[in-house]
């Protein structure tokens, strides 16, 4: 992998590899989240991709996108730990299967880099028709994660979680506060994710060269401001389990159970609980997945997932709400398990191979090679993955059982439904 | 090594290799030409029909991951470091993996187990609490719903507007006996097309399939078939959930043919037809967008199979009228006025460009190259199909097959005041 400072607080990292078929190309801006500006920087990604100088409107830059065989634009506002992570990106074809003449690399860079550098102004301002519609796009962006009622309990249980914390901020910001942005704090907000993030641009594919020099020349006259090192939260365990209960018109309740990681936020430690999620949730073979499914038979989907960036384990299911108490009682249970060292060898070493196959699998796609390269920046480390599967070779069933006994349940949601009472 | 190779096995098992060998992994599924719809079958001779309770092609899909060794086949998989998987359709059942080490090992489970049913009263009665929450997971999903809406609205013959998983009524009611009956009629290897992508050998997957696939009769199915009208069955469905904002599904039946082949190729121009009609460069999407009305191009699908074949177009959006006459006025135009040169070449070049990126991926290269196999289509020719299309054609198939009184408008409405 290749990593380069082009500016100040600006970063170029590439991964040439001419097997893709796909390459892809983004420009992460990293900003620390904060509820002043939430709102005002999430709202900037989808705004720059309604039109811009070059393409007047949304159509216009579509039909672009589809000269360049279909390119697909990448828009997408991200949370990692306390930082707000706005991406604007462009996945298009390997330039050997271009049918024509032009480098579609190049072309495409420059429209990616024509979408952040001329956005469309009247009187240097960004339009109001323009604004509407990217509040538009925001608000149907946070109405949409109600949806899908697991992902929503998941939201709420993460809410409730992180009540004193920033980590609680949402990474769309606020309906409130959305409404209220008018053209003077959104032109400022341009210039602001500029100066103030940290700017990780990405590449994947067969042109590393090319794409290195693009990048230069779009940023040579950007002067970041200093970005303060980039940490991660550690958030403090509530006094008593909170234990939240929730009634909405459903079929069947969905329980969260969120757990909160005691240790030190490290890329050792990650590993570890990579590793511990698949033996507890994670796999159709885990704990969760055998005793609450399998053998008491109370859900469909019962899974855990580790976030290293909030060090945190979220376990939820769709059960009946007869079975609530039965369910986090099992739950509980099988972690316990786990802390006094109860699973055997097999299930350890199948754990790490499931871990070592997910790594290996992750090589052969673009989006996960970008998201990966994406934290491993923000957590500061730079591993491979064939040096990554060595470190989990590495792991003990003792350092299983010293980092299970570091997590602690922090919060219970209930989102009852159904009528099985 | 690269390179695609379509065997017939002497069992009747259809093979198709894509050899990727600079990928780290590889992704294996074994597809079974049975789903949802298959509720009433018989054998050539049999004089009358055997109908079967609604879900039961699912409920064999989650049965057949138990082995009489008692062990679990999730826990077979997770000592080759292999993840897997199964899905049901409304044609179709397949089991699946993925793996990067171990590939011998993970496919010789998967091949054992598809042919090894083992049901007990005791495992069946079990799978049931389990299903019954995977319906409730569906009741709550209004994507789900709002689908599962057009489908009962456009068809009321060909079963296909059950939901996969049956009713909690239906699938208490099933036996291990009814399970076996299925499972001998439908599973055998002419009735089945096993796809692979990625890194692995010809000559490891042809040893494995020779040792577990044995030469067998011919499957001798007549599924029933059904006349359907081409007119809806209603032109309007609608629900009330816990939504914020409305999802609106429109679909139009579209006229099926009785050659799966056919039915595929079609499917491939209805493709290109919804995306000059709705998709990000039409003039549809430009005018709902700018009017508030939506904030994403309208999504669609084109759903076929034995008998159907179908256009859905989904969006969510407080504006349902303007999404419904907006989309017929699109239709009407293109019927008046045609597709301009311009666009029908854009959208064909962006349909190349889709098709090479997709090469990338081993999981998506066996599922297209085994749902063409299903329908009697070779996926290596898709490309030259799109290239030869006339914009005629598509025009033609716009003013053939998209009517008012065959589509039907399915609208998931929020059961609460939200703002």
């Amino acid at each position: 992998m290749l990593r380069e400072r082009l500016s100040n607080n600006i970063y170029f990292y590439s991964h040439k590899d001419d097997k893709f078929k796909n390459n892809i190309l983004t420009v992460n801006f990293v900003l620390p989240l904060s509820i002043e500006n939430a709102s005002k920087y999430a709202i900037m990604p989808y705004l720059l991709t309604i039109c811009n100088e070059d393409y007047g409107d949304i159509v216009k830059l579509n039909k672009r996108f589809g000269e360049l065989y279909g390119a697909n634009l990448l828009v997408d506002v991200k949370k990692m730990g306390n930082f707000q992570i706005l991406s604007i990106g462009i996945n298009f074809i390997d330039v050997k299967y271009a049918l024509d003449n032009k480098n579609i690399t190049l072309d495409c860079c420059h429209l990616l880099f024509s979408i952040l550098k001329r956005p469309y102004l009247v009187e240097g301002m960004f339009e109001e028709k323009n604004i509407k519609i990217a509040k538009k796009i925001l608000f149907d962006k946070i109405d949409n994660r109600f949806n899908n009622k697991m992902n929503y309990a998941i939201d709420k249980c993460r809410e409730y979680m992180f009540s004193d914390d920033i980590q609680k901020i949402s990474k769309y910001g606020y309906r409130k506060d959305i409404i209220k942005l008018n053209n003077h704090d959104i032109k400022e907000a341009y210039y602001e994710i500029f100066s103030r993030s940290r700017i990780q641009v990405v590449y994947i594919g067969s042109e590393e060269e090319e794409v290195k020099e693009a990048c230069k020349s779009l940023f040579e006259n950007y002067k970041a401001l200093p970005f303060a090192k980039l940490k991660l939260s550690e958030s403090n365990l509530k006094n008593e389990v909170c234990d939240i209960e929730e009634t909405m018109d459903i079929s069947q309740s969905k329980l969260v159970l969120g757990f909160k990681c005691q240790s030190e936020i490290s890329p050792r430690i990650s590993r570890e609980f990579i590793v511990l999620n698949i033996l507890f949730g994670a796999a159709p073979f885990s704990k969760l997945f055998i005793n609450i499914r399998e053998k008491m038979g109370l859900c469909y989907n019962c899974s855990s997932r580790y976030d290293k960036f909030s060090n945190t384990i979220m376990v939820s299911m769709g059960i009946d709400s007869i079975n609530k108490e039965k369910a986090i009682k099992e739950t509980l249970k099988q972690l316990e398990e786990i802390k006094l060292g109860n699973f055997t060898d097999e299930e350890f070493e199948n754990a790490k191979l499931i871990v070592k196959n997910l790594l290996l699998k992750s090589r052969d796609d673009v989006f996960e090679i970008n998201d990966k390269c994406l934290s491993q920046c923000l957590l500061g480390i730079c591993k491979s993955a064939r040096a990554e599967i060595k470190s989990v070779w590495l792991i003990s069933k003792e350092d299983i059982v010293k980092v299970a006994n570091t997590i602690k349940l922090d919060t219970v949601y209930f989102l009852k439904g159904g009528n099985n009472d | 090594m690269s390179g695609c190779y379509e065997i017939k096995h002497s069992s009747g098992l259809k093979i198709i290799l894509n050899l990727m060998s600079e990928h780290s992994y590889a992704y294996a599924v074994l597809g079974v030409r049975y789903g949802s719809s298959n509720n009433e079958f018989k054998k050539h001779d049999d004089d009358s029909f055997l109908s079967c309770p609604q879900g039961i092609a699912h409920f064999l899909e989650h049965k057949m991951f138990e082995n009489e060794d008692g062990e679990d086949t999730f826990q077979k998989f997770a000592r080759t470091g292999a993840l897997a998987n199964a899905y049901t359709g409304f044609d179709r059942t397949c089991y699946l993996f993925s793996c990067s080490k171990n590939f011998e090992e993970s496919l010789k489970i998967l091949l054992d187990y598809v042919t090894h049913p083992y049901f007990t009263n005791e495992n069946v009665e079990k799978e049931k609490d389990i299903i019954v929450q995977e319906i409730k997971m569906c009741q709550d999903n209004p994507r789900w719903q709002g689908y599962f809406g057009v489908l009962n609205g456009l068809y009321s013959q060909i079963p296909i507007f059950n939901d996969t998983a049956g009713t909690e009524e239906s699938i208490r009611k099933i036996t291990k006996e009814d399970l076996y009956k299925c499972y001998d009629m439908f599973y055998k290897p002419d009735n089945m097309v096993l796809s692979i992508s990625g890194h692995f050998t010809k000559k490891e997957v042809l040893k494995i399939v020779d040792n577990i696939f044995t030469k067998q009769d011919p499957s001798d199915i007549v599924n029933k078939t059904y006349e359907e009208p081409i007119e809806a069955v209603s032109k309007k469905k609608t629900k009330k959930m816990s939504v914020k904002i409305p999802l609106i599904h429109i679909g139009y039946k579209h006229l099926a043919s009785n050659s799966l082949r056919d039915n595929y190729i079609k499917s491939v121009k209805h493709q290109l037809a919804n995306e000059l009609i709705v998709g990000s460069t039409s003039e549809l999407f430009g005018y709902l967008y700018y009017k508030g009305v939506i904030s994403n191009p309208i999504g669609y699908e084109v759903a076929f199979g034995p008998g159907y074949l179908m256009s859905v177009f989904g969006v969510e959006t407080k504006h349902e009228e303007e999404v419904t006459k907006g989309l017929s006025d699109a239709i009407d135009k293109i019927k008046k006025q045609g597709i301009s040169d311009d666009d029908f070449v854009a959208v064909k070049k962006s349909f190349y460009g889709r098709h090479i990126m997709e090469q990338d991926d081993p999981e998506i290269v066996a599922e297209n190259y085994m749902e063409a196999s299903l329908y009697d289509y070779n996926f290596d020719d898709l490309q030259d199909l799109v290239l030869n299309i006339d914009k005629t054609e598509i025009e033609n198939l716009i003013k053939e097959t998209y009517y008012d009184q065959s589509s039907c408008v399915s609208v998931i409405n929020p059961n609460i005041e939200t703002y």
